[in-house]
């Protein structure tokens, strides 16, 4: 079992800081926030992992490490990879607050869009039109709206 | 958000099949969320509801499609019965008969109702390395298995998209189990099939029976499973082939199974009934 360790740091206002560890306290939010702006350049580039890695002089499973946040990126990995998928080094922090953490909005939109997401999958899985019909016509009402009179 | 450059276009029938904006990018969202990646998947279903907005990104970008030949004609098909007979001829010469034993690698079922499934297993050295979607994708989870990475978190969507074979692969959630448990988290649209939420819900039961074993049997020996399939269900016939890749989890668990399909000449045929 890895060590935790704490310090305090007189700078910080008496901030505790407290060492993480992967394998106990899973990657650090910030890392995995990075990782994740690297993947979603690199798919918008049409890069696959591979010819990513093969670019920086790395595997595939570095690379998939990095984007999962398990690993972390080095200051001058960081520097060739924001050259190389050509991006300024702070597209890697976009999203992050003045603390660290990812802004909530982000956090809430997926939320709805999961909801939404599993309405529509239930609303289609209902497979007698008629019935389909009348949830909508429920929601509609519950909804206070009455701009859809259901199919 | 860009238009991935690396993915391929693909004609826009095909892409906007979905009223909810474009499938393609939708099924792209549905695979990063499940991988665990928000920011892409939350990219690419932004980029599939732009569609609705600015009008499809595969339509102004894909070139002139080819002729298409035309839709093949209903296949005219006859469901009878015939009774076993009692009284068949002993052969000439005196041979014996043997008992049938049927093979392990074809099996096949049937019901009252004329629906009818046969599976065949192909070994998996058989698919083409090139040019093919599911050697392409069999190869790259050979990588990742080689590596020790087959967990659905190391997907790479950009090499689905290469593999061309988004819209024909569905994910299936196997982490209980109970294969009636089972769940599709992501159903290829591109796959002329009825889409159920579970294997188990669908109404022909030799056909959901016969999932839910290929499923588990997947689940339970973490090795790929590549079937020849062809059924008749309700008033449609089916030709496919079907690939099979068990993903694990961080406790080495199949949870997730990545099913990809390609079809034969012949699938989603209509077949006229009649007595």
């Amino acid at each position: 079992m890895a060590k935790v360790m704490s310090a305090t740091d007189p700078d910080a206002g008496g901030v505790t800081f407290k060492r993480r560890t992967v394998i106990v306290d899973g990657p650090d939010p910030i890392d995995q926030h990075v990782g994740g702006q690297l993947r979603l350049r690199r798919a918008q580039s049409g890069m696959t992992q591979t010819e990513l890695g093969a670019k920086v002089g790395l595997s595939f499973q570095a690379v998939q490490k990095y984007e999962t946040g398990e690993n972390r990126i080095s200051a001058s990995r960081l520097y060739q990879l924001a050259r190389i998928l050509d991006v300024p080094l702070s597209y890697f922090f976009e999203g992050l607050d003045e603390t660290g953490h990812a802004e909530e909005g982000a956090g809430a939109a997926e939320l709805t869009r999961k909801e939404a997401s599993m309405v529509l999958g239930a609303y289609y899985g209902i497979k007698d039109p008629r019935l389909r019909s009348a949830c909508l016509l429920i929601m509609t009402r519950m909804a206070g709206r009455t701009d859809v009179d259901g199919e | 958000m860009h238009v991935p450059r690396g993915i391929p276009q693909l004609p826009a029938e095909v892409v906007c099949a979905s009223a909810e904006g474009c499938s393609y990018l939708r099924a792209l969202s549905t695979i990063e969320h499940i991988a665990g990646f928000e920011h892409t998947a939350q990219a690419y279903a932004d980029a599939a509801g732009l569609c609705r907005e600015q009008g499809c990104w595969a339509a102004s970008t894909s070139q002139p499609k080819p002729p298409q030949p035309e839709a093949a004609e209903p296949i005219p098909f006859k469901a009878f019965y015939r009774a076993p007979r009692s009284d068949a001829a002993v052969p000439a010469d005196g041979a014996q008969t043997l008992p049938f034993v049927r093979s392990d690698l074809v099996d096949v079922s049937s019901d009252s109702d004329g629906n009818y499934v046969e599976r065949r297993v192909l070994k998996l050295d058989s698919l083409p390395q090139r040019g093919d979607p599911l050697g392409t994708l069999y190869e790259y989870w050979s990588d990742l298995r080689a590596a020790g990475a087959c967990r659905f978190s190391n997907i790479d969507t950009v090499q689905l998209a290469r593999a061309e074979i988004i819209g024909k692969l569905h994910i299936v959630d196997v982490s209980n189990s109970d294969p009636h448990n089972f769940h599709f988290e992501l159903f290829g649209y591109a796959v002329p099939i009825a889409r159920y939420e579970s294997p188990c819900a669908h109404p022909v039961k030799i056909w959901a029976e016969s999932l839910m074993r290929d499923y588990n049997t997947v689940r339970m020996s973490a090795a790929p499973r590549l079937h020849r399939l062809r059924c008749n269900l309700g008033d449609t016939s089916h030709h496919y082939t079907r690939l099979i890749l068990p993903f694990h989890d961080k406790r080495a668990r199949v949870t997730r199974l990545l099913v990809a399909i390609r079809e034969e000449p012949g699938n989603a045929v209509q077949l006229k009934t009649g007595h």
